[in-house]
């Protein structure tokens, strides 16, 4: 196969015609043009890569039903329709496979497999195929779940729809004027119509108000169903009297509207927990054990057992190191970016990062006794605590359900006694009818649904909608330092002499060829325009102090500068000699993100109080400080993970900021949590929020979105505590009909549709 | 009038007929994924190049 052309002006794919600016837009263009003689070659071949996928222990893990060998995987780098073509191709090429499936929108693959199938052949065959994949594990699978439970709200939603709009056309004759037999007719269709309503359509209703009746908790269905059943009973009544109170008409149609608006909620929802969200930004992680050539995932390691770390790798699981040395980032748990050195003997912890080549270590805990797991486990429980929140609406229905009752008896003992009480009861029956908060059951999941979207627009992915309901008391912010505040890798900030000359650029970047130290990384970013490979010999890492090489004659090496020989902004610094004699010095820091003052200074004019809280040194921590605007009372350093979260929990109304595995305690302890974009796993599956775009913009586009959502809330409530009222009291005034309920429901609705829309139209 | 006793059963039936229709639809699957099967059908398992389909590409020029 030969590559691909590279040109700048952009060329319709030689496949499919997409444009992009190869010849081939994606990969599976090329091999589909190429024809499937190499794929077969490479169907045949294992990868020891994937071979932990075949382990029994694994199966149960990974299958997604008991009956039928089903898995899934997430695919990245899909492009066009040559990736569906090509991915199912898959049940052809591979002969144990009976069946591939690809969701273009989710980047998810469904494989059926024989008794015979292997689940790592299938791997290898889709990474011949040039893409990236990972298992999603049978627990990690809500879609499945979700696909079902959408189809059952489509059913009911359609079945509202075309009941409310017959009930509609039938009461339109009624209205006008219908007379006879023809009267009777329509009023019994009506009725039988309304039947599927009450017992199929309303069910989830039901069961949200009967799990608030057994949890003593108020929920919004409370009300909805009390109106629902006053209503449908009231219009029942009056069929079997013969007189004209029915509401059939509004019901549906409210009910209709409500299941509309949950819907999308739902659907903004569950765009959060996309495999497109969450895989994109987890992978799985294998090691080969030593000793063999199978490769293990995190959760296979056993105490005792001994495996290989690659370069570039986490850390999997507390244990001992056997390698000699090891060059280790432990900024995810320590929030320190500069890089340590361990030795043989040493204890290693799940969450460090390897940066020297591959090293040996022996598993002293498994993955659930580490104490990631147990941070893990800690801020699992405190994210079933927040989930108890009661949301707005559930408050507001529990004081309306009350009021609307008080008064509907004191209006039924008035005018029972003033008038007489069958009029009193269709009074207050009709009272109770109107007064159905209509605008909080369906107003409330609007605005949700479209701040979600907003929200999503503007690079943030929220979680659930209480999220939006607490922002607004959100009194204390608490940035993380490391990753967050800075932008938690080192650039060169200054160098000596100032101007380096092109020859020294192409050393320093040889010298560093093969190093996944920090400062390899900050100098290859430096020095973008070096030119020459210099290959020097004899290279070698000198574990905690720099690199040594040869070239020709010459010695060179770079030495990592002792802490105390440069002030505090400054992370570290290196200098490069040739045959001992200094070449030249760069100094490295970890930059603060250029927008971070700027957005400190906008959250403290709006009253909000910002804190700086991190593992690292109070020095360097006041240093930052300083330059984002900060007070120094507000600034806590060299903190343990539960240290942090002690004094998060001492500030009521918090947000937790933060990227690390450090941060995770603190963050769930925080009444609503942050990660940005770039965070470990573990922040990422805790936090409340996470931003899809880098840096800390999202911020303040999340506390403007949340402007939006709390005046249009505030302007729904007040529109529909308007209508209530005056529904209300011409209910008691006896001068509410089903005509009037006809008409004033649907024009409520409207108003509360079109001040949501409003609320979000920039 | 009369005429609406054989109307008013027929237009539900049609009603009937279309939920039906739609429930169908839903439980068989085929709203679960709105994006997949418009990429799937251009598939037809044949090879193409570019002078095969000079109307692609003029479109594109253009």
């Amino acid at each position: 196969m030969s590559p691909a052309l590279v040109n700048n002006e952009k060329q319709p794919c030689k496949y499919c015609g997409t444009w992009s600016q190869q010849s081939y837009c994606c990969h599976a263009c090329e091999v589909l043009d190429a024809g499937f003689s190499e794929l077969t070659k490479a169907a045949r071949l294992t990868d020891t890569q994937f071979s932990y996928l075949d382990l029994p222990e694994n199966q149960n893990l990974y299958q997604l039903d008991a009956k039928e060998r089903r898995f899934k995987f997430y695919i990245s780098g899909i492009q066009c329709s040559s990736c569906v073509h090509l991915l199912e191709q898959i049940s052809e090429l591979n002969s144990h496979c009976k069946m591939a499936r690809l969701n273009i929108a989710n980047s998810e693959l469904v494989i059926e497999l024989d008794a015979d199938g292997k689940l790592s052949e299938i791997a290898a065959l889709i990474k011949a195929m040039g893409y990236d994949s990972s298992i999603i594990k049978a627990n990690e699978d809500s879609y499945e779940k979700i696909r079902l439970e959408s189809r059952q709200d489509l059913k009911r939603i359609a079945t509202a729809g075309a009941l409310a709009g017959n009930i509609m056309l039938f009461s339109i004759a009624i209205y006008t004027g219908a007379s006879g037999s023809l009267l009777t007719i329509f009023k019994w269709l009506n009725f039988l119509l309304f039947l599927p309503i009450l017992f199929y359509v309303a069910v989830p209703f039901y069961r949200g108000a009967w799990a608030s009746l057994k949890l003593q908790k108020i929920h919004i269905d409370l009300p909805i169903v009390i109106a629902l059943l006053t209503s449908s009973g009231l219009s029942f009544y009056s069929l079997i009297t013969g007189s004209d109170q029915f509401y059939f008409d509004s019901t549906a149609s409210f009910i209709f509207l409500i299941l509309v608006a949950r819907f999308f909620v739902k659907k903004a929802q569950q765009k959060f927990l996309s495999p497109k969200n969450v895989h994109s930004q987890l992978r799985t992680e294998t090691y080969v054990v030593v000793g063999s050539s199978t490769s293990i995932i995190t959760e296979n390691i056993k105490q005792g057992q001994n495996f290989i770390v690659s370069q570039d790798q986490a850390i999997p699981v507390d244990g001992v190191l056997l390698s000699e040395n090891a060059l280790i980032d432990t900024s995810f748990m320590s929030g320190e970016n500069v890089p340590y050195t361990f030795t043989k003997g040493m204890r290693l912890f799940a969450g460090y990062k390897l940066l020297s080549s591959s090293i040996t270590m022996c598993c002293e805990l498994p993955l659930e006794k580490t104490r990631i797991a147990n941070l893990l486990g800690t801020s699992q429980e405190n994210l079933l605590a927040k989930n108890s929140y009661l949301t707005l609406a559930d408050k507001l229905s529990e004081k309306l359900i009350l009021y609307v009752f008080i008064l509907a008896a004191i209006s039924f003992i008035v005018i029972g006694f003033a008038l007489d009480f069958t009029e009193a009861f269709h009074r207050t029956l009709a009272l109770i009818v109107v007064a159905c908060p209509c605008a909080l059951a369906f107003g409330s999941p609007l605005t949700m649904a479209m701040a979600f979207r907003k929200s999503q627009k503007k690079g943030t992915a929220v979680r659930n909608a209480n999220v939006f309901e607490k922002m607004n008391q959100i009194q204390n912010i608490f940035f993380d330092k490391t990753g967050t505040l800075t932008y938690g890798q080192l650039q060169v900030c200054e160098t000596w002499p100032e101007k380096l000359d092109l020859n020294t650029a192409n050393l320093l970047i040889g010298l560093e060829k093969i190093s996944y130290h920090p400062v390899a990384f900050a100098l290859r970013s430096y020095f973008k325009n070096w030119n020459t490979e210099i290959s020097f010999t004899n290279h070698q890492e000198i574990f905690g102090s720099g690199i040594k090489a040869q070239l020709g004659a010459d010695i060179y090496e770079l030495k990592t500068l002792s802490a105390n020989l440069f002030d505090e902004s400054i992370d570290i610094a290196v200098a490069l000699y040739k045959n001992k004699e200094l070449i030249c010095r760069i100094y490295l820091q970890d930059k603060i993100r250029e927008e971070a003052a700027v957005i400190i200074a906008q959250l403290r004019a709006q009253g909000k109080n910002c804190y700086l809280i991190t593992g690292d040194k109070k020095r360097k921590a006041l240093a930052i400080a300083e330059q984002c605007g900060l007070q120094r009372e507000h600034v806590f350093a060299e903190l343990y993970p539960e240290d942090k979260k002690d004094i998060i929990a001492k500030y009521p109304h918090s947000l937790m900021i933060g990227d690390g595995v450090n941060d995770t305690l603190a963050m769930s302890s925080s009444e609503i949590s942050v990660a940005i974009k770039g965070s470990a796993e573990i922040a990422l599956a805790s936090a409340d929020i996470f931003f899809l775009r880098s840096g800390l913009n999202p911020l303040v586009e999340l506390f403007s979105v949340n402007e939006a959502i709390h005046q249009t809330l505030k302007r729904n409530l007040a529109l529909s505590l308007a209508y209530n009222t005056l529904a209300g009291i011409l209910a008691l005034c006896g001068f509410i009909n089903p005509l009037w309920a006809a008409v004033l429901m649907p024009i409520s609705s409207l108003v509360i549709l079109f001040s949501t829309l409003w609320g979000f139209r920039k | 009038m009369n005429i609406l006793f054989l109307m008013i059963p027929m237009a539900l039936a049609l009603g009937i007929v279309f939920v039906g229709i739609f429930f169908w639809a839903a439980g068989n699957g085929q709203l679960d994924d709105l994006d997949t099967p418009a990429h799937r059908i251009l598939n037809d398992n044949e090879r193409h190049t570019n002078h095969e389909r000079p109307s692609h590409e003029s479109k594109h020029r253009s």
